[in-house]
């Protein structure tokens, strides 16, 4: 079986955008997926970075969100601190729709934006966003 | 002018005369009436038709008077070309922008043609009508869809109807044996290897190496997608070597590969790969395909082999390019 942590994406130098669904770095880094996905791929031209979810991630998604973080050591907050911030935007694609989507929308916004206040997103320049994308029917199914 | 014949005095007959007008002429019509009423009807007719042109002139000057154009404006073709361009998809439209005027014509019938799909082997005929028409280059794009009971379709001599298609750009087929159209590709269909850009193969049938010769014949090709291999392993040795390689500089789009002798072969071809999006959905270890396009990948779209998804696990979204 592969997951996207048994891929090594550091030497490839132009990549420019990167999509993933959560579900696979959630599960192959659980700590802390968005920072360990982000920083396993190669600085140089990265820009952006696009995490979908869909309709039965959602409540992973928002736990994972509303995760309290770990309270770190001096050691590990001087590294962070000597670390430069990356400069990817990241979205958060939701796969929803119907009459509850506005609901799930309004959901995950609260939890990003309690992730962000708790410093999830800290090491990147710019504040991710949150988008929706409608259903497409997968042609080749 | 036929709209004098259906023009309000036509009514007026019938209503008087009590008979269906002929559209073919007023003459005919006034057999059937007594001959001293002829001359006043005459003189009827030609008082009504200049009321008639005069109306009509008068609401011209009207209309210009208020500042209302004309319907049939002429637009430049350019613009035309762009304003159907946002319609493309839309055939209902693009079919009724065919019977507005010649120039609407010619730019909705490139998109109204661009796809061209076969069912069946019976299929194909609908590409003589197009032939015959001179509409065979609007072709850019064919999707051949052989049913699985359909065990003699997509032969070389079915195949061979490809050839008729002069532009075709894009090549979608599905249950290809790969083996069968082979030889004869590879011999005769020229202008097919040159011109097509995107191929994509759903669930083939074939060895390993005869898929990579498949691939290798379109010397032009820059994007490709393979769905589910359905791997032959008896005719594994009896395939010559690649001549050519495509340039493969586009999309490669893999979905359910689990075949590393596969993978490991895409990349090993002559000029290698240099695709620069990669689009890995339920596929196996593809590391060997990272690695390949390291340099030139700038997009990367992963799908574990686990994909959990939704409950309905067949659909997946597809996000616009320049999205995030």
């Amino acid at each position: 079986m592969i997951d996207i942590k048994s891929l090594d994406l550091s030497r490839c130098d132009s990549l420019r955008q990167v999509e993933v669904n959560f579900h696979s770095i959630n599960r192959a880094l659980p700590d802390r997926p968005f920072h360990d996905f982000i920083s396993a791929i190669a600085p140089h031209q990265l820009e952006k970075c696009l995490i979908l979810s869909y309709d039965n991630d959602l409540d992973e998604l928002k736990k994972t969100l509303l995760k309290t973080p770990k309270p770190k050591d001096d050691s590990t907050l001087k590294k962070e601190k000597e670390k430069p911030k990356r400069d990817v935007k990241v979205t958060f694609g939701l796969d929803i729709e119907g009459d509850e989507a506005e609901d799930h929308r309004a959901a995950i916004k609260t939890a990003l934006d309690g992730a962000v206040g708790n410093g999830m997103f800290g090491f990147l320049t710019s504040t991710p966003v949150l988008e929706v994308y409608p259903r497409v029917w997968n042609p080749s199914a | 002018m036929k709209s004098d014949r259906s023009g309000p005095l036509s009514k007026f007959r019938a209503f008087r005369l009590g008979m269906d007008v002929p559209p073919w002429g007023f003459a005919y019509t006034l057999i059937n009436v007594p001959i001293p009423f002829r001359r006043l009807l005459l003189d009827v007719e030609q008082a009504t038709r200049k009321l008639w042109f005069r109306c009509k002139r008068l609401n011209r000057k009207i209309g210009r008077a208020l500042g209302v154009t004309r319907p049939s404006v002429r637009l430049p073709q350019e613009l035309v070309h762009q304003i159907v361009g946002y319609i493309s998809d839309d055939r209902p439209t693009l079919f009724a922008c065919t019977h507005l005027s010649r120039t609407w014509c010619i730019a909705a019938r490139i998109h109204l043609h661009r796809d061209f799909t076969v069912l069946d082997s019976e299929g194909f005929k609908a590409a003589d009508d197009l032939q015959s028409m001179g509409m065979i280059d609007l072709v850019r794009k064919i999707a051949v869809s052989r049913q699985i009971h359909q065990a003699d379709f997509l032969l070389p001599e079915t195949m061979i109807r490809l050839h008729t298609f002069t532009n075709l750009q894009e090549l979608d087929i599905r249950y290809l044996n790969v083996g069968q159209p082979l030889q004869w590709l590879r011999e005769h269909c020229d202008i097919l290897k040159s011109t097509v850009r995107t191929l994509t193969l759903r669930y083939p049938r074939g060895s390993i190496k005869q898929l990579l010769s498949f691939i290798s014949l379109f010397t032009s090709l820059e994007n490709l997608a393979v769905d589910s291999i359905d791997r032959d392993f008896t005719t594994e040795d009896c395939t010559p070597v690649l001549e050519t390689s495509p340039p493969l500089t586009g999309r490669l789009t893999l979905t359910g590969i689990f075949d590393q002798d596969f993978m490991a072969g895409l990349v090993s071809s002559q000029k290698g790969i240099k695709f620069r999006t990669v689009d890995l959905q339920f596929c196996g270890e593809a590391q060997v395909i990272v690695d390949g396009c390291a340099g030139t990948m700038e997009r990367f779209i992963f799908q574990p082999s686990d994909f959990r998804g939704r409950s309905n696990s067949m659909y997946f979204t597809a996000v616009p390019a320049d999205v995030c």
